[in-house]
C-alpha cells in the first residue's frame, strides 16, 4: 500500500499565497472557496515559472469539499492550436490533456464521492497524472504556461457512476491521443518518453473499464485519435482556454 | 532465404533436443527478480531508499538515451516482438484451450512443441476480480490469449517470409499452470515485461507506420498488465510508478529466456532476419 502522503514535491503543501485576480476572486467566491483556493506556487524547483493552483488542490488539503456539481477549476496552462506543427506543439497539447486529467482526479478524490477501491485507484491515477503534468511542465519550461484554462467537470461529479464513466472516457481519449501523436513526434527521444506515458494511460483505461463492470481489455489493438478528434472529445469540459 | 540462414545461427540441433525440465521456481525467480529489482536499481540512482516512499512515484523517465539506442532494423524489431508474442500466445493457449481461437489460428501452429497442454488452470473459474470489478477472469484469460494470437498473426503477416518461424522455438513454463495463483502471477510478469519491451524499441523504430502498429499493440499489453494486476490485488502500474519502464532487447531476452528452452541460448535480436 502506498502512503497516501505521496504528493509530488512541487505540490503546494506550503502556505498558500493569496494572489488572486479580480475575475478569479468572483469565481472563487462563487464556489465558496475564496481565500482557500488560489495558490501561486513555484512549479518546478528549477524554474521561475509560476503556476496558479486550482481550487481543487486546496480543497484536498483543507478539508473543504466543493459541493457536488461545482466542478469548475482554472489553471495556468499552455496555449494549444491545431494543426500541431512541431514537437513543442505536441508536448503542449499533451500537457493540456494531462492538466485536464489531473484536475479532474484532484476534484474527484477531494469530493467525497468515491469510496473503497474506486477511491484507492483514483488516488493513484491522480498522482500519476500530476507527475505527467510536472514532467511536461519541466520539459516545456515557459511554454507550459500563459494560457488561462478553465475546466468544468460538474456533469461528471454528480455521483460515482458518472465519475467512473467520465474517467474511462478521459483515459481512452488520452490513449488515443498519445498513440495518434507518437508518429507525429520527430524527435525519437521524445517519442520514447511519450511511450512511457502512453502505456500508463492504457493501464488506467483498463482499470476504469473494470470498475465500470466491463472487460478491461476488449480489443487486440488500441485506436489512435487525431488531434482534432481529441479536441472534440474534451471540448465539452473546457470552458475557456482551448 | 533469411530464415534458413538463421536456422543455422540458432543451432538447429537445439531444436530437436527434448525440452529440459528446468525448475520453474528458478525461472520465476529470475523473471520476477528482474522485474522487481530493476526498477529499484533504476530509482536507486536518484533516490536513497529512505526517500523512495515519498519521491519514487514522480521519478521522471530519461529524456535522452533512448533514441537509436540499439542498432536494430525495423524488421529485426518486429521479429523481436514476434518472439515475445509467440511466447505469450503459447503461454495463454496452454493455460486456456477452451473457446474458439481467432480465425486462421490452430493449436498446432501456435504451439507446435506443446500442443496447447494442459489447456486449463485449476481453480481459474472461481477467481473473481475485486469489486466493483465484475468481469469473468477465465473469460478474460481467453480474451488475452486471442489478443496475443492476433498479434502473432499480424506480425507474421507484416514480416512475410522474414518472420522467424514458430517452429524454431520451444517454451517451458514449468508449473505456471499448477494453480490459478501461480498462473496469474506469471501472467502479470509477462505482460509487464512485454510493455517494457515495446517501449524500449519506440526510439529505435524508423517507420512511422510500424511505430503506430507497435504502439497499438503495446497499449493493449499495458491493458492486460493492469487487469492482471487488478486481479492480483496489486497496484495497476509497477511499483505505482507514473511512467512505464523501458528495456533493451538484450535485457528482455535475458528475462524471457527463463521460459525458452530452444533455441538455447536465445540469440540477440541483432542476429534476427532483417
Amino acid at each position: 500500500m502506498p502512503p497516501t502522503a505521496i504528493v509530488p514535491n512541487d505540490r503546494p503543501d506550503t502556505e498558500p499565497t493569496p494572489e488572486v485576480s479580480a475575475s478569479r476572486r468572483s469565481f472563487l467566491s462563487w464556489t465558496g472557496a475564496a481565500g482557500a483556493g488560489l495558490v501561486l506556487a513555484a512549479c518546478a524547483p528549477d524554474s521561475s515559472t509560476s503556476l496558479t493552483e486550482p481550487a481543487g488542490a486546496a480543497f484536498s488539503k483543507g478539508g473543504m469539499h466543493p459541493k457536488a456539481g461545482s466542478g469548475l477549476v482554472t489553471v495556468d496552462g499552455p496555449s494549444v492550436g491545431l494543426p500541431l506543427s512541431s514537437d513543442t506543439d505536441i508536448l503542449k497539447f499533451a500537457l493540456f490533456l494531462e492538466l485536464l486529467e489531473a484536475e479532474f482526479y484532484k476534484l474527484a478524490v477531494a469530493s467525497g464521492l468515491l469510496s473503497g477501491l474506486v477511491r484507492e485507484i483514483s488516488t493513484d491515477v491522480r498522482d500519476h497524472e500530476i507527475c505527467h503534468v510536472d514532467f511536461l511542465q519541466a520539459a516545456l519550461g515557459a511554454q507550459a504556461t500563459g494560457n488561462r484554462i478553465t475546466f468544468d467537470f460538474s456533469s461528471t461529479l454528480q455521483n460515482e457512476r458518472k465519475y467512473l464513466k467520465a474517467a474511462e472516457s478521459f483515459e481512452q481519449t488520452g490513449v488515443g491521443a498519445y498513440l495518434g501523436a507518437l508518429p507525429l513526434i520527430s524527435d525519437k527521444n521524445l517519442r520514447s518518453v511519450a511511450g512511457t506515458i502512453f502505456t500508463i494511460e492504457a493501464r488506467h483505461t483498463a482499470a476504469f473499464r473494470a470498475l465500470n463492470h466491463r472487460v478491461p481489455a476488449p480489443v487486440a489493438y488500441e485506436t489512435p485519435l487525431t488531434p482534432q478528434q481529441v479536441v472534440s472529445a474534451i471540448a465539452p469540459f473546457v470552458v475557456e482556454g482551448l | 532465404m533469411d530464415t534458413t540462414r538463421h536456422l543455422i545461427k540458432f543451432d538447429a540441433d537445439a531444436l530437436t533436443t527434448p525440452q529440459q525440465r528446468r525448475g520453474f521456481l528458478a525461472k520465476l525467480a529470475v523473471a520476477a527478480g528482474a522485474v522487481a529489482v530493476a526498477p529499484m536499481l533504476l530509482r536507486g540512482e536518484k533516490f536513497s531508499s529512505a526517500l523512495l516512499a515519498q519521491s519514487a512515484q514522480c521519478t521522471f523517465p530519461d529524456l535522452t538515451g533512448w533514441a537509436e539506442r540499439e542498432s536494430l532494423t525495423d524488421v529485426q524489431i518486429l521479429n523481436f516482438a514476434l518472439v515475445l508474442e509467440y511466447l505469450e500466445a503459447t503461454f495463454y493457449l496452454r493455460a486456456e484451450g477452451r473457446g474458439a481461437l481467432p480465425a486462421g489460428a490452430t493449436v498446432a501452429a501456435i504451439d507446435p512443441d506443446g500442443m496447447g497442454l494442459p489447456g486449463r488452470v485449476p481453480g481459474i473459474e472461481s477467481v473473481r476480480p475485486p469489486l466493483p470489478a465484475t468481469f469473468n477472469v477465465m473469460q478474460f484469460v481467453r480474451t488475452v490469449r486471442n489478443h496475443e494470437i492476433d498479434h502473432v498473426l499480424f506480425l507474421q503477416t507484416a514480416l512475410g517470409e522474414k518472420a522467424l518461424p514458430r517452429s524454431l522455438f520451444a517454451f517451458d513454463f514449468g508449473d505456471a499452470f499448477s494453480s490459478a495463483t501461480r498462473f496469474l502471477a506469471v501472467s502479470q510478469i509477462l505482460e509487464d515485461v512485454g510493455v517494457t519491451a515495446y517501449l524500449g524499441q519506440v526510439g529505435n523504430i524508423d517507420s512511422t507506420d510500424i511505430l503506430a502498429a507497435a504502439g497499438s499493440i503495446a497499449g493493449v499489453e499495458a491493458e492486460h498488465a493492469a487487469a492482471f494486476r487488478l486481479i492480483n490485488r496489486d497496484k495497476i502500474t509497477p511499483n505505482n510508478m507514473s511512467f512505464d519502464m523501458r528495456r533493451d532487447s538484450t535485457e528482455v531476452i535475458a528475462i524471457a529466456s527463463g521460459f525458452i528452452t530452444a533455441p538455447n541460448p536465445v540469440p540477440p535480436a541483432s542476429s534476427f532476419p532483417s
